[in-house]
């Protein structure tokens, strides 16, 4: 999704956002099923996690307002640098956000629980519990709601920038 | 166009507008880095505005000098054509696998970055007044 324009920063956060958002609801569904042994796909159910990957759609102002004009490209902050042309848009390289690439059911082994009176018990009087940690759940919850928190922050600051600007 | 020349030229609105397009972008780089807190290896994207001003107010550098229109820049920069740049910060302790977003960092330059805009809208605006004021004087 390319994005052009002056909201980019809210939708920037906006990316955050969803993707938090995305992560809490694979926790919720993590933890509601701490104790499912039975799926549609047969067996117990396996712990699912998100992966992120940052989107890189990094864009250049100039193919928008200004024919190509040669420039110099420096390696290195401390270069000299060889200013382009004399319309002052600003280059900018910054990605567009964070996105979620796939849902990942986790491949571990099941936890087994020595229970004979279980209905899905094995002939051992073993049943195969879902491969999941509610700790490690809830930790990962916390940092969920931490990095939501963190991208409102940014959300609210780039807004109050954008409503000053309306002053002007 | 006679009324920017004549006038707003004369004034730093220009130079602290370049600033307004740098912090927005700054901001659109902090709000990067805050949604990709998460994600594996992702390293930051910083915006250097102010270094490139000093630069180019720094005495001790050559300007290029140019006998044409069309040639090409060279050397020190002019403050009027001090543009934003985005790069990725490179950290020394930091090997280059790990996600090198710190919260803290971001949100004070979260913090920072718009007082300064802030500041710099509050300051374009109180140059207007004082322009418009004088056109008042002008007319009686």
């Amino acid at each position: 999704m390319p994005m052009v324009g002056l909201f980019t920063g809210l939708n920037i956060s906006a990316t955050g956002l969803r993707a938090q958002r995305v992560r809490q609801n694979v926790i919720s569904s993590n933890l509601a099923n701490a104790e499912t042994t039975r799926t549609k796909d047969g067996g117990p159910y396996r712990k699912q996690s998100v992966v992120f990957e940052a989107d890189p759609e990094e864009r250049n102002h100039k193919f928008i307002f200004e024919p190509d004009r040669l420039k110099g490209d420096r390696t290195m902050q401390t270069h000299m640098p060889i200013p382009d042309g004399d319309l002052g848009i600003s280059k900018e390289y910054i990605g567009s956000g964070v996105k979620i690439v796939e849902i990942k059911q986790d491949e571990g082994p099941f936890r087994t629980v020595y229970d004979p009176n279980h209905p899905d018990a094995n002939k051992e009087g073993y049943v195969e519990m879902p491969n999941i940690n509610v700790v490690e759940e809830m930790t990962d919850m916390i940092v969920a709601t931490r990095a939501y928190e963190a991208n409102a922050t940014a959300f609210n600051s780039t807004k109050a920038m954008l409503m000053k600007a309306l002053d002007l | 166009m006679f009324f920017k020349n004549a006038i707003i030229k004369q004034t730093p609105i220009p130079i602290v507008a370049q600033g307004l397009d740098a912090y927005m972008m700054r901001s659109k780089a902090i709000n990067n880095n805050l949604s990709n807190i998460t994600t594996p290896g992702y390293q930051r994207i910083e915006v250097s505005f102010e270094e490139q001003l000093q630069r180019a107010l720094d005495e001790k550098n050559i300007p290029g000098k140019r006998t044409d229109a069309n040639h090409m820049h060279l050397g020190k920069s002019t403050v009027h054509r001090v543009q934003a740049e985005a790069f990725r910060a490179e950290d020394a302790t930091n090997p280059g696998e790990i996600n090198n977003v710190d919260v803290d960092l971001e949100m004070s330059k979260l913090a920072e970055n718009q007082i300064q805009f802030q500041f710099a809208v509050k300051f374009i605006k109180e140059q207007m007044d004082g322009i418009s004021s004088a056109i008042r004087m002008a007319k009686g």
